[in-house]
């Protein structure tokens, strides 16, 4: 966890930017659209999408209503999906650093 | 009584002391005072985020809707998840840019990314204009808040003003930082009062979830369903959408971003926030509890569900502790948007209109303007009737109009001229203001249409025209003056 943001910090191309007054500060990671990133419509998907069937009260789950049930599973659901994206995307940034230090 | 008003007093002194404590260490330029030296590391970015987020209304009208409305309230809990997964991939890009190019506000980012002044001014002016009246919503909870958990000692106007002075008082001197320490205490003392009325009250009242709920579908059918008609799925997904897209389009979202010291708080918080913001369903609870328990409050009375419901059920130092932490909804955001509207006055307009003065300088009229700002808030929330109600609903949708270019300038230069850019935004509050002035909805605007497009919040048409017309400037300007940037 305490690793990979130094590891950001010193990639080692030149600042892309020359008109920016600080070009002491790193230039930033650049961010890579992968096909795992489309995890995150997934709650959008599910929340809305799926409202015409978890509209309902019954059955209660857990003792709440099914729509409350379906929203607040979609809310953990989130939560896992961005971490498994996270973790992925970590994984992809690690070797990238790695390929990009024995240039 | 004297006991839940000491819990008041106490709460509102720690927070001051909190607040101003913060600075210690620290020489306030503009850098420091509106973004925290960009040094904030996961735990106060995180309730930075947060915090801006759980605000009165998720307190007050979170429990309100669900308290008179029932099901659709539950349209708060989706549109922050929504918001929260967009976030992993908008805010880093946001923070990434704002790196080594000093920007403090929403607008410094739209300027440095259009090359356009002009566009600049606009966005200053929607950032301004939308804050405004969120503050006063702040101010209005805050003396609610006051007046109810203090037994109606202290009057709502009293507590505004007290509050408003608080304000000022430690904006001035801290800045951000003073946000991000009193935001600490705030969310310990809302995690802990929220969550036991809502698991506490459901067990007292019914004996327990199930047997809750039961009773609410028995007493009132249809409450803990979307209707078919109105408030139905159609205007669920609508307003899911439309919002979850509006909230990192507000400035102290905006200024929240720059405070971090890496971008990998905010993929971090996408995981947690999620998880977060579940208390928003024991925000609810309360108000479910109510709506049996404490029934016949109309309308706009139904914010005050939650207090009702508490003073009925708990001792008065537990009514004092539930008022401190609404307390603190009120002030920690309050003190957001009141040093982001700030910054924005004093850096875009004041830095625009007259050039050349130094950091300083501007520093020092960005933090003159706080005690304009809050005395400006604080005549509308005592004075200012239903217009402010208008004028908060128009807020979302009026920062809304920000999204497409804001999506539309990411990569190595905006996809779209300024000139696109500041169309479409002129002509989506254009009809924001006249959607809203006139009161109109789908239902009134197409009312041949099917129900499913009468029911669709009406948000959408102004963005619809925004985009339309960004497409259409895009289209009729040549193509060389696009790709040539300003």
């Amino acid at each position: 966890m305490s690793a990979e943001p130094s590891a950001a910090l010193t990639p080692p191309a030149p600042p892309a930017v020359p008109a920016a007054p600080a070009a002491a500060a790193p230039p930033p990671r650049r961010h890579v659209w992968r096909a795992y990133h489309a995890l995150a419509l997934l709650p959008a998907l599910g929340m809305l999408g799926g409202l015409p069937f978890a509209n309902r009260v019954e059955p209660l789950v857990l003792g709440l209503p099914f729509l409350v049930a379906w929203l607040a599973g979609w809310v953990l659901a989130t939560s896992g999906l961005m971490a498994i994206i996270l973790r992925l995307d970590r994984r992809h940034e690690q070797a990238d650093d790695a390929a990009g230090r024995t240039e | 009584m004297s006991v839940s008003l000491a819990i008041l007093g106490v709460t509102f002194a720690v927070a001051i002391a909190l607040g101003l404590l913060a600075k210690r260490g620290h020489d306030m330029t503009l850098e420091q005072w509106s973004v925290g030296g960009r040094g904030f590391g996961s735990l106060f970015v995180f309730l930075l985020m947060a915090g801006e987020i759980y605000t009165t209304f998720t307190f007050l009208g979170g429990s309100g809707w669900a308290y008179g409305k029932g099901a659709p309230a539950l349209y708060i809990l989706a549109y922050l998840t929504l918001a929260y997964s967009l976030s992993y991939f908008l805010l880093p890009a946001i923070w990434r840019y704002s790196q080594g190019r000093g920007l403090v506000s929403q607008t410094d980012f739209f300027m440095a990314k259009y090359e356009s002044p002009a566009l600049g001014m606009v966005v200053s002016v929607v950032g301004v204009a939308a804050l405004i009246p969120y503050l006063v919503l702040q101010l209005k909870g805050l003396g609610i808040i006051v007046s109810e958990a203090s037994y109606g000692a202290i009057a709502p106007a009293t507590a505004m003003v007290g509050g408003t002075a608080a304000l000022m008082v430690y904006v001035v001197i801290s800045g951000v930082r003073g946000s991000a320490w009193t935001a600490t205490l705030k969310d310990l003392m809302i995690l802990v009062v929220v969550v036991a009325m809502g698991i506490y009250l459901p067990y007292h009242y019914h004996g327990g979830f199930r047997a809750m709920f039961e009773a609410i579908a028995l007493a009132k059918p249809g409450f803990l369903t979307l209707p078919r008609a109105g408030m139905s799925p159609a205007w669920f997904i609508s307003t899911v959408l439309l919002s979850a897209v509006g909230v990192y389009t507000w400035p102290q979202l905006f200024a929240g971003v720059y405070t971090a010291k890496h971008e990998s708080v905010f993929r971090k918080n996408a995981v947690m926030l999620p998880l977060y913001q579940l208390v928003v369903l024991f925000v609810f609870f309360v108000g479910f509890a109510a709506t049996l328990a404490v029934p016949g409050l109309a309308g706009a009375e139904g914010d005050l569900s939650l207090f009702r419901i508490a003073k009925m059920t708990f001792a008065p130092w537990v009514v004092g502790t539930i008022g401190g932490a609404g307390l603190l909804t009120a002030l920690v955001p309050g003190s957001m948007l009141l040093i982001t509207a700030a910054t924005i006055l004093g850096k875009n307009i004041f830095g625009a209109l007259a050039p050349g003065r130094s950091e300083r300088t501007v520093g020092l009229v960005a933090r003159a303007m706080v005690p304009v700002l809050a005395l400006v808030a604080l005549a509308l929330a005592l004075h200012g009737g239903q217009a402010i109600v208008a004028l908060l609903l128009m807020g979302y949708n009026v920062v809304t109009q920000l999204f497409p270019a804001l999506v539309l300038s990411f990569g190595d230069r905006p996809r779209i001229s300024a000139r696109a850019a500041l169309a479409g935004i002129l002509a989506g509050e254009f009809t924001v203001a006249a959607v809203s002035l006139s009161g109109s909805s789908m239902a009134t605007l197409a009312p041949s249409l099917p129900q499913v497009v009468k029911d669709l919040n009406v948000g959408v048409v102004a963005l619809a025209v925004n985009v339309a017309v960004i497409a259409l400037v895009s289209l009729l300007t040549p193509r060389a003056a696009r790709t040539r940037a300003g």
